[in-house]
């Protein structure tokens, strides 16, 4: 198995995809932090979470500095607003020179303006459609 | 070429009604359909409902490359992925776009957006010069604001007339790189004496600018009188 002991990683929005990377990165021996504006937000995280919890909004840089992200070997930016994780992966990328900044992306057309800036993508929608076209190419079969 | 207006309320309908007046063709682009519906009763402009973070809404407006596109929702996150679609997808090379947070102007600036303003700063700009009236004035910001290039004249009865430069306990982020005194230039050193009316000019570090009109400006206190 990889050895993750000492990598860092930030999660920056703690729903339930944010709050379950967490949890399974800590366990496997990551130094967490996950940054979510609302409280309630932290109750996603199993009780095994052993990181940091930062309660503040990442499109200010204040925030992203109190997290560290120029130290991150990870950064993950899954608030639930394409928009507001544009803002959020620059800002990582270019205020603190974050190397692997991954962002989660809803709408297909944005896509190509997060590869544009070298930010990696998820896009649950994309995945959606990849899985359930294959249930319809294989039914056509 | 048509200069397209996206986001904003009262500014973006004068921007529109002062553009149209002088002949270019104005798209307006909100996301609030009554006030689309006001601007369309109001203006000579394509009216748009929509939200333009949204490709698909910015392909229904024909943008070419040679369009102006200013950018003013309330939001920089919605502002800086219109800007970029923009930029991006449509080629545009003509962008102005509003900044709430002035955190945010670097950052659009490196992603190639230099055309900015933000009211924020403004307005900090404007409340600074009423908080420390005429005597102080910021006249170039470089670096974002990074480094600041103060004016401030001495006034009658302050307390460092006639003390030495040195003496004067100027913050170390700073120095006074220049006196303008009866028409005069002086370049200072610790020991130039300064006097009523002298015009500094110093280049600080903004976190000290207060600190150097409050120690310039302000009057003599009661014990060394």
């Amino acid at each position: 198995m990889k050895n993750n002991e000492g990598l860092y990683l930030v999660i920056i929005g703690c729903g339930k995809v944010g709050g379950n990377v967490a949890s399974k990165a800590s366990s496997l021996g990551y130094n967490v932090v996950v940054i979510d504006k609302n409280e309630k937000a932290f109750e996603n995280l199993s009780v095994e979470f052993t990181g940091f919890t930062i309660l503040g909004d990442a499109t200010e840089k204040d925030v992203l500095i109190e997290a560290k992200v120029e130290k991150a070997d990870y950064i993950f930016v899954l608030t639930d607003d394409d928009n507001t994780n544009f803002l959020i992966s620059m800002a990582c990328k270019y205020y603190f020179a974050a190397k692997n900044v991954v962002a989660r992306v809803y709408e297909p057309d944005n896509i190509q303006l997060f590869n544009e800036y070298n930010v990696a993508v998820v896009s649950p929608t994309v995945l959606a459609i990849d899985k359930l076209s294959d249930f319809v190419v294989g039914d056509s079969k | 070429m048509k200069v397209v207006i996206i986001g904003g309320e009262r500014i973006a309908y004068f921007l529109a009604k002062s553009f149209s007046s002088k002949g270019y063709r104005i798209y307006v682009v909100n996301k609030d359909a009554q006030l689309c519906e006001d601007f369309a009763r109001d203006l000579k402009a394509v009216v748009v409902h929509g939200d333009a973070s949204k490709r698909s809404v910015l392909e229904q407006l024909d943008i070419e490359e040679e369009d102006i596109i200013v950018v003013l929702t309330n939001k920089d996150k919605e502002n800086l992925i219109i800007t970029q679609l923009a930029k991006k997808i449509f080629g545009v090379r003509n962008i102005v776009s509003l900044i709430n947070n002035p955190d945010n102007i670097e950052l659009f600036n490196k992603l190639g957006i230099t055309a900015v303003v933000s009211t924020t700063t403004m307005l900090q700009r404007a409340l600074e010069n009423l908080l420390f009236g005429k005597e102080l004035e910021e006249f170039l910001s470089l670096e974002e604001g990074k480094l600041a290039f103060l004016k401030i004249e001495i006034p009658e009865n302050s307390s460092v007339i006639g003390k030495k430069l040195k003496d004067i306990g100027l913050p170390h982020d700073c120095v006074v790189g220049g006196i303008l005194r009866r028409g005069e230039v002086i370049i200072p050193h610790g020991d130039t004496v300064l006097d009523v009316g002298d015009r500094l000019f110093i280049v600080a570090v903004p976190t000290v600018q207060t600190e150097i009109a409050k120690l310039l400006t302000g009057e003599k206190n009661a014990e060394e009188i």
